[in-house]
């Protein structure tokens, strides 16, 4: 299959269940969000070494947060509620409670389960704390030397679904960048979806086990250019760069929704070849055949 | 299509009407409705009597109208459906209720929503005494939510443990005395001695008149209460709509009441002498 | 203490000598009166000139003087007069088709009339006034919210070396009250009287008692709760805004914490509030006794206090009494469902009927059209009434059916409760060919 000049190989993605929830965070300024957002969402590319797969899901505009103020959404993937909930209580811990002005709320209040945040956050204010309780739904107002850190008691936790991919092949670095980009920019709006590694593109992309015992995985040498010619490779004969773009998403059509849109906003000059990245097809339970994708999903 | 009840005259003699909830009068058609039994002082009165019936409340939804101002215990345990009263009522309206919603077109006797533990109640008019109290017990409300446009009288939410009232007028003395927690909001003025020994819970004054504050209450520093943000869309869904703007003001906080365990707070947006 | 002298009637001729009677005329319930009747005078002689009474006491006289039994026919149905079991023949089919009788007035009765008042009150299904005025309601109910230490007047006497009034004027509403129990008694830990005493008079309008007193805080008036706010604070430790105290109160933060120490000092404390002379509403009356009882509790917790509000006369405490030990609840009680409820959203009789929300009244012992105004007097024309008083008022001048009884302490005897829950017996000082209340109440009931 063709995209304009770009060639759709038949592939599939290889992802895999999780669980996710999604925090509502306000701030005084947009300033201070960024902060919070940024600090929040650190380190938090790939659970292969990470606790939670985290960014930020999208914006929100004063008329869509719970408390009028600016605000964004965060999701967060990990591999169980148990360990979703220590993750996101000391990542709200250290990342927002700590940044000026902030409010944390639970962005996913049908969630199927629910993880304490506030619960134990609200030990913070040494007794000091208050609570409120506005519908059904409880907050903790911790006090912090600027005031109040209001945050919710608990937030939902429902499944989800991480490592939704595309790869692009490209000709050059320069055409790789500006494609790999658009792919971010064009999936920046879209809800239910992140792109958690840097600025949503990750260069490493990887292959299960290595030849060193310890280590659970390695560079997938198939994709990289300065090994082409060495070992087999899956790289278009000309191309010399290529990115992949992880995607996680809320469930199974909004990863596939943003994978399509991934491919077509991607596809173009330059971009030899885009594809989805596998391990073989084992691991994971959820496939996601590219072309399948793009014809269930037409521009 | 709902259940319409209309008074056929006036009456002077409290009527009880604490058994007449809409889920219990669903199923039954007018007639049937008519032969319930109501207690008027000692006498035991056909509802069919008293109103006259129209309608059905198989959706859930009850209509009261007519002189219905010495009719008490309306909406009282209610737990679901919608109970609409066209005018003025008596006593103990929604006590102990659990859920639903009830709308008050006139006003309502005392001990409105008398230790109610959820649901919504909308007074368009004014209350009396212990909104929110059941004086009998002794006990507040535990939930939800109550709304009166118009004023109230003496202690508002007294004993009140969690759930939320609100007045646009103003209220009488005793306002929030003894909480437990909770919350209150008064846009008028508020009577003296407000918070006298609250536990915990939050009385907001948003009136711009310079407010009695106990002495045993201590002075703290102003913030924006961002919980009113909260709170304000909250009581819009109800009917009862608040300048959002309040939740970005800067408010005077008082800590008290120091004779009980101090961690209440009285919020006001006037500001108090500064030193 | 020399008595206060008191113009008494020559006694001539002195036959018919009472002692230890009781005097129902304000809340002391004094029960070591003597009386002596004039030989020349009948048995049920209106003229209180002929009445003599040791010791003298002005409010004594006129309670007295307004019990001298009135000759006349014991029953009368709209100014008929009538044998007395026409009367309760009347009175059934008044009760038998009333849809929500009222049975008030009941706290000048013994608690025998009463306790067949609540009899009637429950066969009939009726509305019971369950105390005496308002204003003796919510102290009740700060009682019950605050929690109340307290004591018999006796103990008073015998161990108080501070007495405190609050906003309290003993010397004109409770004539023998420092002389029985508060000020004067030589008591067993206060040898010396008076001199073992300090008076600590608190309040805003002075008066004859404060004249008496040993320390005076005079304070803003109507700030009774602010005051004791601050005084609580004090014992609790708060740390107080020195200048809102002063404003609040009109009495420098000092001023407090020297009363504080003196009264931490006592080895034993009186405190008397007197809920009928300050408070502008019977709510203020509630907000003041729960603050004085709140303080009273507070001053336990380093030496011995006691709080007793100052009782208007009658036997408004039995009658607590007896609605909480035959029903089990408090104040203004309806019968309607067959279970006693409690009414919280009236205040006193006159509310019922005003709104005419009761459709027959029977009032004991008692004259609810004195205090009333003219339009509430058109109301209770409304509704037939029973009236049982000795007599003629307005009130028994407009009932449908008047019982003429034996008025209590006079002519009729029972039992009395003091307002520190002591009972007392009353003993007639004169027999009477008339019924009691209580008589009239049981026939009542019989007939149900
Ligand atoms: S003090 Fe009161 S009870 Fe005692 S004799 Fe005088 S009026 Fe009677």
């Amino acid at each position: 299959m063709k995209l304009g000049p770009t060639t759709i190989r038949e592939s599939f993605a290889e992802a895999f269940g999780m669980r996710f929830t999604r925090l509502i965070v306000t701030a005084h300024d947009e300033h201070w969000l960024e902060a919070a957002v940024r600090e929040a969402t650190g380190f938090a590319t790939s659970v292969i070494a990470c606790d939670v797969e985290a960014a930020l899901e999208r914006w929100l505009p004063t008329g869509e947060t719970p408390d009028g103020r600016l605000g964004a959404a965060i999701l967060m993937f990990g591999f169980s509620t148990a360990s979703l909930a220590d993750s996101v209580t000391r990542r709200v811990g250290q990342c927002i409670l700590t940044c000026p002005t902030t409010a944390v709320f639970d962005g996913l209040p049908d969630g199927t389960e629910r993880v304490p945040l506030g619960k134990f956050l609200r030990f913070f204010g040494d007794g000091f704390q208050r609570s409120k309780v506005i519908g059904d739904r409880r907050f903790w107002r911790v006090p912090v030397m600027d005031g109040e850190f209001l945050v919710e008691e608990s937030v939902g936790v429902a499944k989800g679904i991480a490592g939704g991919n595309i790869i692009l092949q490209c000709i050059n670095s320069e055409g790789a960048l500006r494609a790999a980009r658009s792919v971010v920019d064009a999936l920046a709006p879209m809800p239910g979806v992140i792109v958690p590694f840097p600025g949503g593109v990750v260069r490493s992309g990887s292959k299960v086990g290595s030849k060193y015992p310890k280590l659970r995985a390695s560079t997938n040498n198939a994709y990289c250019p300065t090994l082409a010619g060495r070992v087999p490779t899956e790289l278009h004969p000309n191309a010399n760069c290529a990115y992949e773009v992880v995607i996680d998403g809320v469930d199974e059509p909004s990863v596939a929704g943003a994978m399509a849109k991934a491919a077509r906003s991607a596809a173009g000059e330059g971009v030899l070849v885009i594809e989805a990245g596998n391990y073989g097809g084992k691991l994971g339970k959820f496939h996601f055949p590219l072309i399948d994708v793009l014809e269930r999903f037409p521009g | 299509m709902a259940l319409h009840l209309t008074t056929r005259t006036h009456w002077t003699l409290p009527i009880d009407l604490s058994g007449e909830l809409p889920g219990l009068l669903a199923p039954l058609s007018p007639s049937e409705v008519g032969k319930r039994k109501l207690l008027v002082g000692r006498e035991q009165v056909d509802l069919g009597e008293i109103f006259s019936i129209s309608g059905s409340a198989g959706d859930g939804v009850v209509v009261w109208e007519g002189d219905l101002s010495t009719a008490f215990g309306i909406g009282h345990l209610l737990k679901e459906g919608q109970v609409t009263v066209r005018g003025s009522v008596g006593s103990y309206c929604g006590s102990q209720m659990k859920g639903g919603s009830i709308v008050v077109e006139g006003s309502a006797g005392t001990s409105v929503g008398a230790a109610m533990a959820g649901g919504t109640i909308h007074v368009l008019g004014s209350c009396g005494n212990d909104v929110g109290h059941d004086p009998r017990r002794g006990v507040g409300m535990t939930g939800g939510t109550i709304v009166v446009d118009g004023s109230a009288g003496t202690h508002v939410g007294r004993t009140i443990r969690r759930g939320t009232i609100a007045v646009r007028g103003s209220v009488g003395e005793g306002a929030v005395m003894d909480a437990i927690a909770g919350t209150v909001i008064v846009m008028g003025k508020s009577g003296r001695n407000a918070g006298s020994g609250m536990r915990r819970g939050s009385l907001f004054l948003l009136d711009d008149a310079p407010p009695e504050i106990l002495p045993t209450f201590q002075r703290g520093r102003s913030l924006k209460p961002l919980i009113l943000s909260l709170l304000l869309p909250h009581l819009a869904s109800i009917g009862f709509k608040i300048d959002p703007s309040f939740a970005h003001r800067d408010m005077r906080l008082y800590h008290g009441d120091m004779l009980s365990l101090g961690l209440g707070e009285i919020f006001s947006v006037h500001q108090g002498d500064g030193e | 203490m020399a008595e206060p002298t008191i113009e008494t009637p020559p006694t001539v001729a002195l036959t018919d000598h009472h002692s230890d009677v009781v005097c129902m005329g304000c809340g002391c319930l004094c029960d070591d009166l003597s009386t002596q009747q004039r030989s020349d005078s009948s048995s049920d002689s209106a003229d209180p000139g002929m009445l003599t009474i040791l010791p003298a006491c002005s409010l004594a006289h006129e309670w007295f003087a307004g019990l001298m039994a009135e000759d006349g026919p014991a029953c009368l149905v709209r100014g008929r007069p009538v044998s007395i079991e026409e009367g309760t023949a009347a009175v059934r089919a008044i009760l038998a088709t009333a849809k929500r009788p009222l049975i008030a007035g009941l706290s000048n009765t013994s608690v025998e009339a009463q306790r067949e008042a609540v009899h009637l009150a429950e066969r009939w299904r009726g509305v019971l006034m369950g105390h005496a005025s308002p204003v003796a309601a919510r102290v009740h109910r700060a009682a019950q919210a605050a929690g109340l230490v307290t004591s018999t007047l006796g103990e008073v006497r015998q161990r108080a070396d501070v007495v405190v009034l609050w906003n309290a004027d003993p010397v004109v509403t409770h004539p023998r009250h420092f002389e029985r129990y508060s000020l004067h008694p030589k008591g067993r830990f206060v040898p010396r009287g008076r001199k073992d005493r300090q008076l600590i008079w608190i309040g805003s309008t002075p008066c004859a008692s404060s004249e008496l007193a040993d320390i005076k805080v005079i304070f803003a008036p109507g700030r009774d709760v602010e005051a004791l706010s601050v005084l609580q604070g004090i014992l609790n430790g708060v740390e107080l805004d020195e200048k809102m105290v002063l404003r609040q109160t009109g009495v420098s933060p000092d001023v407090w914490r020297d009363l504080s120490t003196t009264l931490r000092q006592a080895r034993y404390g009186a405190v008397f509030y007197d809920p009928n002379l300050s408070p502008e509403s019977a709510i203020h009356a509630e907000h003041d006794a729960r603050a004085l009882m709140q303080w009273v509790t507070l001053l336990n917790e380093t030496t011995s206090f006691v709080f007793h509000a100052l009782t208007e006369g009658g036997n408004g405490s039995g009658l607590e009494q007896v609605v909480a030990w035959t029903t089990g609840r408090s104040g203004i009680l309806d019968f309607g469902s067959g279970v006693p409820t409690v009414l919280t959203d009236v205040d006193s009789a006159q509310d019922l009927i005003s709104r005419r929300s009761v459709d027959a009244a029977l009032f004991v012992s008692s004259d609810p059209l004195r205090e009333w105004e003219p339009a509430e007097w058109r109301r209770l024309g409304f509704i037939p009434t029973v009236v049982l008083s000795n007599s003629s008022t307005a009130t028994s001048s407009s009932a449908t059916v008047w019982f003429r009884t034996a008025p209590l302490s006079y002519a009729a005897g029972g039992t009395v409760f003091r307002s520190d829950g002591v009972a007392l017996r009353v003993r007639p000082i004169t027999s009477s060919a008339l019924p009691s209340d209580e008589e009239i109440l049981r026939r009542l009931v019989c007939l149900a």
